[in-house]
């Protein structure tokens, strides 16, 4: 019956050679399974790859693996709700079946199989792309067998410095930061986002005690190998041991030394303080380069009906970075958890959208931690002459409300929506960040702004 | 990850305005020296390039509220409209082989000369009042600050209503006789609102030291003194942010009006030249 229900949803895909099925980068709205030919999947080394704002950042080069019949994938960004972290291009003719996410996540809740399925082949490719080649699927396999799923509370801790290691974690969805404590100030090392690795430095040596602490942002799942499954594998594979595992550790050792006590460890405590690590696309201003004057604002206004989504003044800031109210398209977000006629919804790309059918009752607005939906007027008002406005000062300024009248005036709920008016006109970026003259205000991901700034060590 | 207007593009705009003023100045010392001047034809080259540059700089105008534009977004504009800017404070004496009368070309000139001053002025008060305003008010709305201060005035006039009536009539002068802001000039000096408050704050010291303070009144004043403290902290704050943000924007000011001013002069000089040739 479910799957009957499944495959209903399902649909048929024909690619031709060359043809991209799945871009790296966007959000993950269906899992792909191959019925014939062959695809390729190409994943980048370096996420610093990964930069909106100049977008002329050199990738590293991709290490890429081929599927066939009877595979899928598009698992992980399924399962983490993040991005897709790799490209997928069709290398012959090939069938695909396109599952919407929708249709997975319900056959997941319901059948326990198709979840560990799922699950295990998000840790063998983890694994699979870990370890390297010289590792034979079978031992790999029988590895990802051991895992044990752990769900996390935003705040909770993972494991805390000087416990004795509970093994590796992979995490499957949520984020967390890594942190240490000195002089009694915890300092936040790094932040690490689902599809990750953690936990890995406490196994190079067995007498070794975890070197410091790991606390969800937001709720979190990870999937655990246990020491007694993954001590023994080390032993029998000294390569990896050395090879993997070490290189792993004394990355993270060197950037941990110099991440100590720099501002971009305070910077990032603060961002996780005021609930970045559940956003999927925030707007950061940079204080020290914003002139105060307003033209994001009224750039907002002016794309949308005379009424500002964003407010630059409001909301909180440390150092010169400045988070203003506007929505942050959560990843799980609570402004859809009480929507009378489900009129939030989530583009395939992450934005979280209000659709006409909003009967304009509050309730997202009350919803919403972080202040960011407003009622508005349902009509907005014409734009003005800028010429008569200029000349005569007839007409409403530029950026202003456009609520006209008072009395009864029909209202729904408003936010960010990531310009979508603008995407529909062919117009480039969002308005706000586009309009600013100093170039002190970006919208981005925010793993990508911490492992930047994580990056350039002061 | 932020990219700062004037590091756009890795300097793009700073490597071409460069190019364009090595171009201009080897092309006026390749004219030989007898022969230079506006009306040559590298002259009129420069001439021409530098009028066109003119009106393409006060185009940022309308290009600033142009939200809809495609193309470069607004940080790459106003990297162009800096250094292609300042490179007319070359350009323009080449055109004019460093000859410069009392008259309307020497005039059209000088305006120029100042528009591009007064824009320089700008770019160091874009550099340096930013983080100044952060650090007198950060992550608060002005307006939040105008609450707070709103609040403390109904707290001590509650306060001072029984206290005796030196002292509340001080704090009500603190209320009523607080003036903040007033045009630019006003704002530009940054003048001290907190005066009615430090005076009351002098009332109520001088309330706490006589003799015939009772606990109860004692307790008062000290809360009364308290919150006029804030107050004058709130205040001096207040006037800080306003007098920086004037500073931010005063020179746009000077700077519009003058470009304008300079184009006029510009077609002036243009139709002089050609007309009485």
């Amino acid at each position: 019956m479910q799957l009957r229900d499944f495959i209903g949803k399902a649909t048929l895909l024909r690619t031709e050679p060359g043809e991209v099925i799945i871009k790296r980068n966007t959000r993950a709205d269906a899992l792909y399974a191959i019925l014939e030919g062959r695809v390729t999947v190409a994943i980048p080394d370096s996420d610093a790859a990964a930069d909106t704002v100049y977008g002329d950042a050199e990738a590293g080069e991709p290490s890429t693996f081929d599927l066939g019949p009877g595979q899928f994938f598009g698992e992980m960004s399924l399962l983490s709700d993040r991005l897709h972290s790799g490209t997928v291009t069709a290398k012959a003719a090939s069938v695909v079946v396109w599952a919407p996410r929708q249709a997975v996540i319900t056959l997941m809740k319901k059948d326990a199989t198709v979840r560990n399925i799922l699950d295990e082949a998000l840790v063998f490719r983890r694994l699979r792309n870990l370890m390297g080649p010289a590792v034979p699927n079978a031992e790999v396999q029988a590895l990802a067998k051991t895992t044990v799923l752990e769900t996390f509370e935003a705040g909770a801790t993972l494991f805390t410095e000087g416990d004795a290691p509970n093994g590796l974690h992979i995490i499957r969805r949520g984020s967390v930061t890594i942190s240490h404590t000195k002089n009694g100030r915890d300092a936040v090392l790094a932040y690490v986002p689902a599809g990750n690795v953690i936990g890995e430095m406490a196994l190079c040596a067995p007498d070794r005690k975890r070197s410091a602490t790991v606390r969800a942002t937001v709720s979190t799942e990870t999937i655990r190998i246990p020491p007694e499954a993954i001590r023994p594998f080390l032993e029998r594979h000294p390569e990896v041991m050395h090879k993997v595992v070490q290189k792993l550790t004394n990355d993270r050792l060197a950037q941990n030394a110099a991440r100590i006590d720099s501002r971009a460890s305070d910077v990032v405590s603060f961002l996780m303080k005021v609930g970045a690590g559940e956003a999927t696309n925030i707007l950061l201003i940079d204080e020290s380069l914003c002139v105060r004057c307003n033209n994001c604002e009224t750039a907002c206004a002016e794309t949308h009906g005379g009424i500002s989504r964003l407010d630059r003044e409001a909301g909180p800031t440390f150092a010169s970075v400045h988070v203003p109210t506007t929505c942050r398209h959560c990843e799980n977000p609570k402004c859809m958890t009480d929507c009378p006629p489900d009129a939030l919804r989530r583009h395939p790309n992450g934005e979280v959208f209000i659709m006409d059918n909003c009967i304009g009752c509050g309730n997202c607005e009350r919803n919403c931690p972080y202040h960011v939906i407003q009622m508005a007027p349902r009509e907005p008002r014409p734009r003005p002459n800028k010429l008569l406005q200029l000349l005569f000062g007839i007409g409403h300024d530029e950026g202003t409300a456009a609520h006209h009248g008072s009395g009864d005036v029909r209202k729904m709920a408003v936010k960010c929506d990531l310009c979508r008016e603008r995407e529909d006109l062919k117009l480039p970026g969002a308005a706000c960040e586009r309009s600013c003259p100093t170039g002190a205000i970006v919208r981005v991901d925010p793993s990508t702004y911490i492992n930047r700034i994580m990056s350039t060590t002061d | 990850m932020h990219e700062p207007f004037l590091r756009y593009r890795h300097y793009r705009w700073l490597k071409l305005s460069l190019l364009m003023v090595l171009i201009a100045v080897g092309a006026y010392f390749a004219t030989p020296a007898t022969d230079r001047s506006g009306g040559t034809r590298v002259g009129y080259a420069l001439g021409g390039v530098s009028a066109a540059l003119m009106l393409w700089l006060a185009w940022f105008g309308i290009r600033k509220r142009s939200y809809r534009a495609r193309g470069a977004p607004l940080r790459g504009w106003l990297s162009a409209h800096v250094y292609l800017g300042t490179a007319l404070l070359v350009l323009v004496p080449l055109h004019a082989a460093f000859r410069f009368g009392w008259n309307v070309h020497g005039l059209a000139a000088a305006l120029t000369v100042l528009t591009i001053f007064s824009g320089l002025i700008g770019v160091v008060a874009y550099a340096s009042i930013p983080e100044q305003m952060t650090q007198n008010r950060p992550g608060e709305k002005l307006v939040a600050l105008f609450e707070q201060v709103g609040m403390l005035d109904g707290a001590c006039k509650e306060l001072a209503a029984g206290l005796p009536t030196p002292v509340a009539r001080a704090v009500n002068d603190s209320v009523e006789e607080t003036r903040i802001g007033g045009g630019t000039l006003r704002q530009l000096a940054g003048g001290d609102p907190s005066g009615p408050t430090r005076r009351a704050l002098v009332v109520v010291q001088g309330a706490q030291k006589a003799e015939t303070v009772d606990r109860l009144s004692g307790d008062t004043l000290q809360k009364l003194r308290a919150n006029l403290s804030r107050k004058q902290t709130l205040l001096g704050r207040i006037s800080r942010d306003l007098r920086l943000k004037a500073l931010l924007d005063v020179w746009l000011v000077v700077h519009v009006p003058l470009g304008l001013a300079a184009l006029a002069l510009v077609a002036v000089h243009v139709v002089a030249v050609f007309y009485y040739r």
